[in-house]
């Protein structure tokens, strides 16, 4: 018989229940969501199941619902984005946004973007130069505090050929579907445990200091550009992804975050000079905010 | 071509926000943002549904009149693309 035991996954005010069923289950629910709680019977928003079947293959269920069959690496992936997107669909305590988060002595970092805008490499790269990576997908900012709380999750690397993260990915061994080193190749790319990035990342939350919005392109050169308040309000509504369960759609809030937290566009085809760049705009962020409290 | 004696006006159900010499205006039902540039500000703070395109035309030619014969084109530009996303109606 094998082992089998659920799960709670939290965010925010939401919980989603997951039952797993068979060793491998059991591994990729702790891999995906770094959660060992147990379930304590209460009422949860959905519930989820993994079963794990012969050869690497797993049953993960919606419901009642048969959600996939099939190669647990492309299960894996279903999984997690469906919880997240569950997880998503209720979340009223603040803005949420299809975005990544760091934090760098204790300065905010929000990196809103669109799939294939680059956020996800680009918190991959931050995280191994020292940013603390709070997320790569979904981050709430509380609309009295400005906080940014992400949803902790791996970083799904789409692309690792970009020039300096297949570096960092290096080429691990397998065991399983897993590598030794907090890595799981999926069909689309890699999906790495950011800890393995930066041991000092943990769940957690940091004031917004700045707001950067990643674009990336092959073909383009390093540039950040400041943007204006009501570009940053355009930017930032886009990636919005509760509006509908937020007074005024969010809008208000968004337009005191735009007035108040500078914005960049950065592209970039390489890391090259982003490191460099965005520790000098925290170190100016951070001297500023400390002479204001001064 | 818009009718120069059209009186435009700006359609309920956007929300706007003043940022100095910039808008950002939302539409809740479409959810739909648009941002609007200084230009593009002023001509939308104009359609207040008394003043007539020709009457807009007079007025930004008196505040700038450097701007010459191109600014009726901007004008129209900015209406049109109004009525694209939906923002003006006309009287």
């Amino acid at each position: 018989m094998k082992p089998e035991g659920s799960v709670l996954i939290p965010f925010e005010k939401s919980r989603i229940a997951v039952h797993w069923e068979g060793p491998l289950a059991y591994d990729i629910i702790c891999f995906l969501f770094k959660t060992k709680t147990k379930f304590q019977p209460c009422s949860t928003d959905a519930s989820f199941a993994v079963k794990e079947q012969d050869g690497n293959e797993i049953l993960c269920y919606q419901g009642d619902r048969l959600l996939f069959r099939g190669r647990a690496e492309k299960g894996a992936l279903v999984l997690m984005d469906t919880i997240i997107h569950e997880l998503a669909k209720t979340c009223d305590s603040g803005l949420l946004f299809h975005a990544a988060a760091l934090s760098r002595n204790g300065c905010g970092i929000l990196m809103p973007g669109q799939s294939g805008s680059g956020k996800s490499s680009l918190s991959a790269w931050l995280a191994h130069q020292g940013h603390v990576c709070l997320t790569d997908e979904m981050a709430l900012v509380r609309p009295e505090t400005f906080e940014i709380h992400g949803f902790c999750k791996p970083i799904h690397i789409k692309d690792p050929t970009i020039s300096g993260l297949a570096e960092i990915l290096k080429k691990p061994d397998r065991t399983g579907i897993f590598t030794d080193s907090g890595v799981m190749p999926v069909d689309r790319g890699f999906l790495v445990d950011s800890s393995h990035l930066n041991p000092m990342t943990e769940a957690g939350s940091a004031a917004a200091g700045m707001i950067i919005f990643p674009e990336f392109n092959h073909m383009k050169n390093h540039e950040m550009l400041r943007l204006s308040p009501a570009n940053t309000g355009l930017f930032l509504m886009k990636s919005l992804i509760n509006a509908r369960n937020i007074p005024s759609h969010g809008f208000d809030q968004i337009a005191l975050l735009s007035r108040r937290v500078p914005a960049y566009l950065l592209s970039y085809g390489n890391f090259s000079r982003i490191s460099r760049d965005l520790d000098a705009l925290i170190h100016a962020r951070t001297s500023l905010l400390l002479c204001a409290q001064g | 071509m818009l009718d120069k004696h059209l009186v435009p006006s700006q359609t309920p159900g956007f929300m706007m926000e003043n940022f100095d010499d910039e808008v950002l205006l939302y539409h809740s039902v479409k959810t739909q943002a648009v941002y609007l540039n200084k230009s593009a500000a002023l001509i939308w703070a104009l359609c207040d549904g008394k003043t007539t395109i020709l009457e807009i035309e007079e007025l930004l030619l008196q505040n700038f009149p450097e701007a010459g014969d191109s600014l009726a084109e901007d004008i129209s530009l900015s209406l049109n693309r109004f009525v694209e996303i939906g923002a003006l109606e006309f009287k």
